[in-house]
């Protein structure tokens, strides 16, 4: 063996070594999850507690099996939803961020004012969407839209406002504009804090888009839960919160990755690493 | 005792630029509230549109004015059109407490686990994951099953929207000593349990009170939700019996009545913040 091969061979049995590693610290991970089902399932066992009460894992894996196309299908309108839902709330939510960034007066009159309607409890005019926007996906977009419009709003003024007071200093000395310094400097220092209102507003819209749902709804996961909860049809609505619990963690871990690769050059991401 | 005389002249000076920015700061907003109230006022009249669709500010301070001077009327029969709010906010305010009770202890209790044993940290760590990414919405209806029209699927939802930040905040709190400080404590061989009470405990509170501060608004939104699902009295069900009634200036009371619970209970954490942590940086500055 020449000494390249062996040099090439040491990291690989150094990776080997972390995968043990990783494997080794995912098992307890593994274990968490298996032993909540299986308690979960024996206990109901042991009990005797009926379907209609709380069903038994295995009861509702198979139902989830069964009704897994009809909820994916459901679920695209709930993720729909949520989905234009938040996109109009960031979207409207930053562009009001940069007009308060620009005109002082804007942000001393209606930044108050947004930490107050922040505290809005939105989900209470579901019921009132319904007569105003009717059935479709419409209220469910506006009400989505409404609870993640604030959080964006004032994390992103957050973001703005916390900016080096030394880096400004220098972005003014090398005369840069307003508009330089808002998409150079202040615009990257509020990247995590935008991030951060994101991560919450993905489970919010979603939220947001089930509760409409549960008013008022043709399609949606909500009203699946809404028509199964009133059927009592136990096994089959906790297969539906048990879909949205896979997905939820799906989105998750989706946002996570997602905030490593836009913030990598961020501090709080390449420390954790 | 002596650090009271030194804090006496800064005194002076914030309370004079207190009411200093009293002009700066509160009178832009409360104008540029005025001008909605108002453009809406003008919107409704101008359009005429009709008081079940959407009501002027005017009409439903009318109404919420009507509502609060009932005085404290439980309803008279279930189902019963609303009479008075206070009642309605006394139920939303207990359940969303309780629920907000609850979670904080679970929250911390778990907390405290996790952040003593490796093991139960990665083995609860995706239960909880799961739990928190979750629509906890989408669980009200099975505790409206379980425990019927009472104050548990309220409180319930509510202790599920708040255990998270508590945990997650009192986990980071708990981690991030200041690593002399804990070298210190080691190096005049202090026990676990007095590191923990006398330093990752007070290190811990500056992030306990932030999660509070956002926890009195979920819990609100939990007991909110709980009640729009199913229930006899409180806020939700004040709004959805009269939305579907179309009596809509009583939806726009319960909505401004919940967002003032939501104002006065955040204020409360922050009053209780700076009284407990006025040893801190963040609050001295």
């Amino acid at each position: 063996m020449t000494a390249t091969t062996a040099a090439r061979a040491l990291p690989r049995v150094g990776t080997r070594d972390g995968q043990l590693a990783r494997l080794r610290g995912t098992w307890p991970s593994v274990f968490g999850l298996v032993a909540f089902f299986v308690i979960w399932e024996v206990l109901i066992r042991a009990t005797h507690t009926p379907a209609f009460v709380v069903p038994a894992p295995s009861l509702v894996v198979k139902r989830l099996w069964e009704e897994f196309p009809s909820y994916a299908y459901e679920f695209s309108f709930t993720l729909a939803a949520a989905g234009i839902g938040l996109a109009i709330g960031t979207t409207v939510g930053i562009v009001g961020a940069v007009l308060m960034a620009n005109w002082r007066i804007l942000e001393k009159s209606l930044f108050p004012l947004a930490v107050i309607l922040k505290l809005v409890p939105f989900v209470a005019i579901a019921p009132l969407l319904r007569i105003w926007l009717g059935y479709e996906l419409q209220p469910k977009i506006l009400l989505a839209a409404l609870i993640t419009f604030f959080p964006v709003l004032v994390n992103c003024i957050t973001g703005f406002r916390s900016v080096d007071p030394l880096a400004l200093e220098f972005f003014r000395s090398v005369g840069a504009t307003r508009w330089e310094i808002l998409t150079r400097l202040r615009w990257m220092t509020s990247q995590p804090h935008l991030f951060a209102a994101l991560k919450v507003n993905v489970n919010l819209a979603l939220a947001g888009a089930i509760v409409g749902e549960l008013f008022s709804s043709k399609n949606g996961i909500g009203m699946v839960i809404n028509e199964t909860a009133l059927n009592l049809d136990i096994p089959a609505m906790f297969a539906a919160i048990l879909f949205l619990a896979i997905t939820g963690v799906a989105l998750t871990l989706f946002m996570n990755w997602g905030e490593r690769r836009v913030l990598a050059w961020h501090e709080s991401v390449r420390t954790t690493r | 005792m002596t650090t009271a005389t030194p804090a006496l002249h800064p005194a002076v000076f914030v309370r004079r630029s207190r009411l200093r920015g009293v002009g700066e700061n509160v009178l832009p907003p409360l104008i540029a509230l005025a001008l909605a109230l108002a453009a809406w006022e003008a919107l409704v009249r101008l359009l005429n549109i009709p008081i079940y669709l959407l009501p002027a500010p005017s009409d439903v301070a009318g109404t919420l004015w009507k509502l609060i001077s009932a005085g404290f009327v439980p309803p008279t029969y279930v189902g019963a059109p609303a009479e008075g709010i206070l009642y309605d906010t006394y139920v939303t305010l207990a359940e969303a407490m309780v629920g907000l009770l609850i979670g904080t202890f679970v929250g911390l209790f778990f907390a405290v686990v996790m952040t003593h044993s490796r093991f139960a940290e990665q083995a609860l760590y995706p239960i909880i994951i799961s739990i928190r990414s979750t629509p906890i919405i989408a669980l009200a209806p099975v505790f409206i099953i379980w425990f019927g029209f009472t104050i548990m699927p309220k409180a319930i939802v509510a202790a599920l929207a708040t255990f998270y930040p508590v945990l997650v905040n009192c986990i980071t709190g708990m981690r991030a000593v200041d690593p002399a400080a804990l070298e210190f404590f080691e190096s005049v061989h202090a026990s676990r349990s007095e590191i923990f009470w006398r330093l990752r405990v007070p290190n811990t509170m500056p992030y306990f009170f932030a999660a509070l501060r956002l926890n009195v608004s979920l819990s609100l939104i939990g007991a909110i939700v709980g009640e729009l699902v199913g229930a006899r009295d409180g806020v939700g069900h004040m709004i959805t019996a009269a939305a579907v009634t179309l009596r809509t200036t009583e939806v726009f009371s319960g909505v401004v009545v919940l967002t003032a619970l939501g104002v006065i209970l955040t204020e409360l954490v922050t009053f209780a913040q700076r009284r407990v942590l006025f040893w801190h940086e963040t609050e001295r500055a």
